[in-house]
């Protein structure tokens, strides 16, 4: 046998006396937690969508800095992993355990696209600590672990809610669907051919981030489509395909969702007349206003994404409530979560977790007129 | 200690993925960008099987083996005809094409929902459900890897493969069934790779195409590169090192803004500069 | 209304856009031998200085543009001088100039990433876009004058190939380099040359593209990809192959997507170039 052989296996078994003395000795309780109150934050910081992330940071660490501002919950510190880039459930994985076996967190708010939650889930339920996501959330993540809560809106109301306005509110009933193959909306596409009670003249899966789409519009022209929903999961895609829509003279009205609102698209001069399906939050709050406000003078931007700062700020809000109510234990604060959070005021309104601990935030809705977002009554 | 545990397990998997790369591109000279198809078919097979048809990891493991084998002979007979770049492009088009089935063959894959819930493996009623005893499962991959390219590489197959990459067409002169050589030395290095991919699927439990993109692929080519063409322990170090090294910096606290771009940018000298100054690696013997 | 025009309309703009970067691609290919993935970044950086003097700077498109054009050349020459020209001294093999290309690829998109922010840019138009019927269909007026541009630079490129000493001189050295040294040509310096020409073309295909529908730090590799895939059909080496690789290219995805599903246009791009390096891997034009 080699001598590297030999070195392998005397590894191993070196390793297997270790685990057995570690497996003796390793108590399954949770560390004893003194000093600041430590809020983690998992999100995107690199890469295309690092706009996201510093977004949701921001948004918490404003949230804190408010909510604390008479020093009521002593020291909270705010510990931010990066989960960079879209692909890296392994980077997930790690930041998860970074954040509760080294910085003992036992409350999350979770800022990432959903493979990088759908890779944390389960091992919140093993660690039992809870992550609670203001972004938006599909199936997969509704029903992905215990503890986890969503509190922005339901993907599922993002196809739904349009299928039944294009009929009740606009009467077209001959529609062309642009979705693109992600899994937000992907799962919104399903939604949305199941409640969609008309024609689907034209149904076409876009490839995301792609730049030219002039063939598949092309297609949706000769449909004789009466309305076009564009579903796609980056402003890039739905950019491209309402500017190049209109350069190629469709005429028939757009519906899109919220991610395609964006200063790139009004930019393009084709914005005007474009519907959009805006997440619900409690815009006519005047705190609402006033923390979006303080937002813009202290971070020296608009918010680019409103309902994650207003549903950032309410994840914090409640975590804070829990913590002080029922001590900085994972479980403690899932309970408090579950049972507490009904009828609760929040800046994204007024919400309450289901047993599944996911809230019913929908959509609302608007038109963008002079570049800005309108209601539609 | 979890969290080291945790970044110890994915260096394995990674140190497996680079024993399997390096045989084919290390000791045969073949640069294959193709890697992460492999390690994706792999995953893939093993969630699908776990999830749909509830059956033992052992078992699906060597099915996604076989699968991945499957595929890499028929990949690798279409690349055969090519050389240098030209392979290295059309190895870059498969791996885009596997892809693209991942994320739109959806009644198969889900596609970019993705597979969640794959279970921990079984083995004897015994559960690896704690990360130390999946970090031990990892261990023996990582050994039976080395083991195997090891093996490859010591034998008459390996000085075969190692007179191909220096010239081919002088060993064709001598009768030697190249093709052979290179189809056999494809599939076991992705048949390795189909061995990381199903760890990766059950440690995760959770697998969506978009870990394995071409960028997968190109980065397995740097941790080969870093750690040395034609050496195994170079590849086990190249793994380690790359893999460890962002998670230092996530002490080393960069302004996040420009933390990944910053890995990046180091990332993208690193190759530059190996290639400049030091072609063969950290402990290679052999420079592209 | 048939859907075909638009079609035919679309697989021109598009094949405009591919020719601009399988332009640059084919003449350094051609020369060096290698495949330089940096290529893209060079596009990537024409677009985003012009970018930057354009919405930042607020100066006029006649400055923007050249001075992106130039810049592009400029980091050509660079990345050249710096990283190629001492590996090619050396008869480094062409996988190392491959991987060292992609490191050299991999830094600048992390820079401009880092000095531009990842979302993505658009370059604004002065006046309105226009749409114009063409041929049945309807392009803008940005993709008519990319069309424009590409066949100009095609027809300025044969022209400076094959009538101006500096131009012989580089397919002389494509040919045979060694034959080009001893001739007498000063290798190094007509190399040199070679990348700031295939800088320059590639800021031209990035600018364009910022125009048509915008740059992030990340667009250049794909459209490199195309570009080579272009290239390599229409016969590498030869720029007539290049405008034709890239039309043919660009016909075969547009009415591929109307008849297979739009999610598959990648997996057809490369599909086409496989089949193409198993059957005629010289391309459609042999040199």
């Amino acid at each position: 046998m080699s001598r590297t052989s030999k070195t392998l296996i005397s590894i191993v078994v070196v390793l297997l006396i270790i685990w057995g003395g570690v497996s003796i000795y390793k108590k399954n309780t949770k560390p004893v937690i003194t000093g600041p109150i430590k809020i983690g934050v998992m999100t995107i910081l690199s890469g295309d969508l690092a706009f996201l992330g510093e977004n949701v940071r921001n948004s918490a660490q404003l949230a804190i800095d408010d909510l604390n501002k008479d020093g009521r919950y002593g020291q909270v510190q705010l510990i931010v992993e990066d989960v960079g880039g879209l692909a890296d459930q392994a980077k997930a994985v790690s930041a998860f355990h970074k954040l509760v076996d080294v910085d003992h967190v036992q409350y999350i708010i979770d800022g990432m696209t959903s493979n990088g939650t759908m890779a944390v889930a389960p091992l919140l339920d093993q660690s039992r600590v809870t992550m609670v996501t203001p972004l938006t959330g599909g199936e997969n993540v509704d029903n992905a672990a215990e503890y986890l809560f969503r509190n922005g809106p339901s993907d599922i109301k993002a196809g739904t809610l349009p299928a039944e306005q294009l009929m009740s509110k606009f009467h077209y009933t001959k529609v062309a669907l642009l979705s693109d193959n992600a899994e937000y909306t992907n799962d919104i596409a399903k939604h949305f051919r199941a409640a969609f009670k008309g024609t689907l003249v034209s149904d076409q899966t876009i490839a995301p981030s792609k730049t030219d789409y002039r063939t598949e519009l092309a297609k949706v022209k000769t449909s004789g489509a009466e309305a076009i929903v564009i579903n796609t999961a980056d402003g890039v895609s739905s950019t491209y395909l309402i500017k190049q829509a209109r350069e190629l003279g469709i005429k028939a009205p757009i519906f899109a969702n919220f991610i395609a609102f964006g200063p790139n698209l009004l930019k393009t001069g084709a914005a005007g007349g474009v519907y959009i399906y805006d997440p619900e939050f409690n815009e006519g709050s005047s705190a609402v206003q006033a923390f979006l406000a303080e937002y813009t003078q202290k971070y020296r931007a608009d918010s680019p994404i409103r309902f994650h700062t207003t549903g950032t700020y309410d994840a914090v809000k409640m975590g804070l409530e829990a913590i002080t109510s029922v001590g900085y234990d994972g479980t403690k604060i899932h309970d408090y979560l579950l049972s507490h959070i009904q009828n609760w005021a929040g800046y994204n309104g007024t919400v309450s977790f289901d047993a599944k601990g996911n809230t019913q935030t929908g959509f609302v809705l608007k038109q963008i007129k002079n570049g800005a977002l309108v209601l539609v009554p | 200690m979890e969290y080291l545990i945790n970044v110890a397990i994915l260096a394995c998997i990674y140190a497996v993925l680079a024993l399997g790369l390096n045989l084919v591109v290390g000791f045969t000279g073949l640069l294959s960008v193709a890697q992460a198809s492999f390690y994706g078919l792999g995953a893939y097979a093993t969630a699908i099987l776990l999830t749909r048809f509830g059956m033992n990891f052992f078992l699906a493991l060597l099915i996604g083996v076989a699968i991945a084998a499957v595929f890499a002979l028929l990949i690798g007979l279409v690349l055969s005809k090519f050389k240098d770049d030209y392979y290295a492009l059309a190895s870059l088009g498969f791996n885009v094409i596997v892809y693209t089935a991942f994320l739109n063959l959806q009644n198969i894959t889900r596609g970019p929902l993705g597979i969640p819930g794959i279970a921990r493996p079984t083995l004897f009623g015994f559960h690896f459900t704690g990360n130390l005893s999946f970090l031990i499962l990892s261990l023996v991959a990582v050994a039976i890897a080395y083991l195997v390219a090891q093996f490859v590489a010591r034998s008459s197959f390996g000085r075969a493969l190692k007179a191909i990459r220096e010239d081919e067409p002088a060993l064709r002169v001598f009768g030697y069934r190249t093709l052979h050589f290179k189809l056999a030395v494809f599939v076991i290095g992705a048949a390795l790779a189909a061995l990381a991919g199903a760890l990766f699927a059950t440690y995760i439990t959770f697998v969506d195409p978009s870990s394995f993109t071409i960028n997968e692929s190109i980065f397995l080519l740097a941790v080969i590169i870093l750690g040395g063409l034609a050496n195994l322990r170079g590849s086990i170090l190249g793994a380690v090192s790359l893999i460890v090294l962002p998670e230092i910096l996530r002490f080393v606290g960069f302004p996040t803004e420009v933390a990944a771009q910053m890995r990046q940018a180091i990332y993208g000298a690193l190759l530059v500069i190996l290639m400049l100054y030091r072609p063969q690696g950290l402990m290679g013997e052999y420079k592209l | 209304m048939s859907i075909v025009p638009q079609l035919v309309a679309n697989s021109i703009i598009a094949g405009a856009m591919y020719t601009l970067i399988a332009l640059g691609f084919t003449l350094t290919f051609a020369t060096a031998k290698f495949f330089n993935l940096a290529h893209g970044a060079f596009a990537t950086v024409g677009g985003y200085i012009t970018y930057s003097l354009l919405v930042q700077a607020g100066l006029s498109p006649w400055i923007a543009i050249p001075v992106g054009i130039v810049a592009a050349g400029a980091v050509a020459f660079i990345v050249h001088h710096t990283v190629f020209a001492p590996l090619r001294k050396r008869h480094s093999s062409n996988m190392v100039l491959l991987v060292a290309s992609l490191g050299a690829y991999t830094v600048l998109q992390a820079v401009i990433a880092m000095i531009w922010t990842s979302e993505f840019k658009s370059l604004p138009l002065k006046t309105a876009e226009r749409s114009i019927e063409f041929l049945g269909g309807i392009i803008t007026r940005t993709q008519l004058f990319a069309l424009i541009a590409a066949l100009l630079i095609a027809a300025a490129l044969i022209i400076f190939l094959k009538f101006t000493r500096a131009g012989r001189a580089i397919t002389a050295i494509g040919d045979d380099e060694e034959v080009a040294r001893v001739v007498g040509i000063n290798t190094n310096r007509m190399m040199a040359l070679v990348f700031v020409i295939g800088g320059v073309v590639a800021g031209v295909s990035g600018i364009f593209t910022g125009y048509d529908t915008g740059i992030e730090p990340g667009v250049g590799m794909p459209l490199l990809l195309k570009g080579v895939i272009a290239a390599i059909i229409g016969g590498v080496g030869n720029i007539y192959g290049a405008v034709l690789g890239a039309f043919l290219l660009a016909v075969v995805e547009n009415f591929g997507i109307w008849k297979i599903a739009a999610e598959w246009k990648d997996a057809i791009a490369f599909g086409l170039l496989i089949l193409f390096l198993l059957f005629r891997p010289r391309g459609i034009l042999q040199k």
